[in-house]
Order: C-alpha cells, then sequence, then structure tokens
C-alpha cells in the first residue's frame, strides 16, 4: 500500500489534497527508520503507545488495517475502504467536482 | 559445590540488586527491571528486523523467490535468530518470584504478554488466580485478555475471567473481564441468543469502565455506525502528529482528504 500512496501524493502535490495517516506503530524509532526507507512524507497522527489499541482508533471503531475514508473538501465521508487505484479515482473525482464549485 | 556457591551468591546479591529494602525501592526496582527487559526485547526485534531485511536483500534468497522455492525461502528465513520471548519472559517470571502483590503482578502480567508463549502463560495465569485476584496491576494482562483464550483453552479463559469478576475490587479490571467475555459471543457466526448475552456484558463491561479508554473501544462499533457513514461530515480529530507537533483534521477543511489509519508494525 505505501508505495501507491507514495505515488498519490506525489501525483497530487500541486493539488487541494493532503493524505492523513492515523499511524499505531508503538514504537517511534522503528516508524522514523521505516518511514525513512519508504519515503513516507505525509503526515500522520500519531495512536499512542498503545498501537493499533489506541485512543482515535478505538473512538472509530477500527477493526482492520488499513482503513480508509476519504473526504471531499468540505469534510464529507464520501468513500470508505478504497485502495489502490479506486483511491487515486475517488481523490481525482472529488477535485473535480470542487473544480466544478459543488 | 559449585551450584552450592551459586545459589547462595544469588541469595545474597539479588534483594541488594533489586533494592528489597523498603517499599518504595523495590517499586522503582520493578519499573527499572520492566523497562530493562523491554529495551532488551526491542533490541532483539531489532536485530531480528534488521537481519531479516539484510537476508531479502541477500543473493540467495532472491534467487529462492525467483525460483519460487518455497522450502528454500523457509530454510533461510530458519537462520535467523529470533527473539528470545520465552527466554526474556522466563527472566521475569523468575525475578517477580522475589517480589510481593502489584509488583510480582507486574513482572508476571510482562511475562504473559510478552513472552507469547503458552506454558508460561498458563503458568501466569495459575498464579494470579492463587494468589493475585485483588491486585489493579492485572489491568495489565487483562488489557489483552484475548491472549488468554488460546493457552488457557475457552473454558480455562472463562474461570479466569469470572473469578476477576467475582473477587477484584477495581472496576476497570472487571470492566476487561466482563468485555473479553463479551468477544466470543459478539461475531458475526454468534446466534441471536448469543450476540443478546454479548451485549449484555459488553454494556456491564461499559459502565465498569467508566473514563478508561476501554469505553471508547467498547463504543467504536456504534460511533462508527452513527458517525462515519458516507455522506457524513467526519468527526474531527484532534492529536499530535509523530514528533509531538498538535494538529486536527478539521485543518484540511478545503482539501481533498485521504484519511488512513495504517502503521509498519
Amino acid at each position: 500500500m505505501i508505495p501507491h500512496e507514495r505515488s498519490l501524493v506525489e501525483q497530487m502535490k500541486d493539488k487541494p489534497f493532503a493524505l492523513i495517516g492515523v499511524n499505531s506503530d508503538k514504537d517511534k524509532d522503528y516508524f522514523h527508520s521505516r518511514a525513512k526507507e519508504m519515503g513516507v512524507t505525509w503526515r500522520s497522527f500519531w495512536n499512542g503507545p498503545r498501537g493499533t489499541s489506541g485512543p482515535i482508533s478505538s473512538k472509530w471503531g477500527v477493526r482492520g488495517w488499513p482503513t480508509i475514508y476519504v473526504l471531499d473538501h468540505k469534510g464529507v465521508i464520501r468513500f470508505t475502504g478504497t485502495r489502490g487505484e479506486k483511491m487515486t479515482a475517488a481523490v481525482e473525482q472529488l477535485l473535480g467536482e470542487m473544480e466544478d464549485g459543488k | 559445590m559449585m551450584r552450592f556457591i551459586t545459589t547462595c551468591t544469588a541469595a545474597l546479591l539479588l534483594p541488594v540488586l533489586l533494592g528489597a529494602q523498603s517499599g518504595a525501592k523495590q517499586q522503582s526496582a520493578v519499573a527499572a527491571l520492566q523497562a530493562k527487559l523491554s529495551a532488551e526485547l526491542k533490541n532483539q526485534n531489532s536485530a531480528y528486523r534488521a537481519a531479516s531485511t539484510a537476508l531479502r536483500k541477500s543473493e540467495a534468497y532472491k534467487q529462492a523467490v525467483a525460483d519460487k522455492d518455497r522450502r528454500k525461502m523457509t530454510e533461510l528465513r530458519g537462520t535467523l535468530t529470533r527473539p528470545d520471548t520465552k527466554g526474556l519472559a522466563q527472566k521475569a517470571v523468575d525475578a517477580a518470584g522475589h517480589f510481593q502483590g502489584d509488583d510480582a503482578v507486574k513482572l508476571l502480567s510482562w511475562a504473559a504478554v510478552n513472552g507469547r508463549d503458552a506454558d508460561i502463560t498458563k503458568a501466569v495465569a495459575a498464579e494470579l488466580q492463587a494468589k493475585h485476584m485483588k491486585s489493579a496491576a492485572i489491568v495489565a494482562l487483562l488489557e489483552k485478555g484475548n491472549l488468554l483464550a488460546r493457552p488457557l483453552g475457552r473454558d480455562g479463559s472463562e474461570a479466569f475471567l469470572d473469578k476477576v469478576i467475582a473477587e477484584s475490587p477495581h472496576d476497570v479490571a472487571k470492566a476487561w473481564a466482563y468485555y473479553w467475555k463479551s468477544r466470543p459471543l459478539s461475531g458475526r457466526g454468534a446466534s441471536d441468543d448469543d450476540k443478546a448475552k454479548g451485549a449484555d456484558l459488553a454494556a456491564q463491561a461499559e459502565k465498569l469502565a467508566g473514563n478508561h479508554w476501554l469505553g471508547d473501544k467498547i463504543r467504536g462499533p456504534k460511533f462508527k455506525e452513527e458517525m462515519l457513514q458516507v455522506g457524513l461530515v467526519a468527526p474531527n480529530i484532534v492529536g499530535e502528529d509523530i514528533d509531538g507537533v498538535k494538529f486536527q483534521l478539521e485543518d484540511y477543511r478545503g482539501k481533498v482528504v485521504v484519511l488512513d489509519f495504517w502503521g509498519f508494525w
């Protein structure tokens, strides 16, 4: 998943788009070493030292990883669970709607 | 003779090493021991990951992948030194023998949670049931109550949780016990009867959890159902990024956002 997300972020870098993570690594040192290795540039909330049992994912009822929500520019949830090409298509659709002034 | 000397030395040294003279000192000794064990586990995990990465980059492994030779891949992975979680857990169990009450429970819980070993978990559960059901420190193990089911079996695990409910004076400990009792009854394949029982147990757990994060975990599915549907404005998230800088989801209004719950693990 990470290579795809990295290329999505790269592709949309001049667009009104952001990929925001909720990262569930317990160990920040491990996160930093892998993030460097994998070229992860996007910002993530840290889900805290309990990892996948952290406060954000507990509240949001996250059971499967990764869990994905795509929000439009008004903050409305428009798609859930979209990965890979579908994620890119969803983002393109919402950027298009934004340009059309919807 | 050698053995006798070793035993004597250990008996003389241990109280000094562990600072067993006073209650306050003993508590910090347990914290230090736990930190030491956790650091050792972390080191072994990092070494394993590094060796694993190096192996995947080696010619022999790449060749095996190209050949789709699963036997060879397994054989090569077998040469890696895995973290000795059982050994570290055994150290924690041994050390626990030198402490009383909550201090002993902390070390025993550490062993069960990090050892990932059926024999250790069984031994820890037996010791806790025999001596420590009233300790608040069993919460550290109960948070990972899902780890009990396999080593103890369904009945053994139920018996452990029932004993916590019957004997613990701590609401959070009881809340966790109710929660783990509810889980097997709440799965997709559960009968309507079981689901109703599961919902009752989860409601008990939520009530006892109070402000503890278990409450959020229990309310999670309902929150998702009510707040996280397509067409609804996403609830705000206020938190910190990985570098400790505060920010919130609403900072990104005006942009299309992919919100991705992820991790490297």
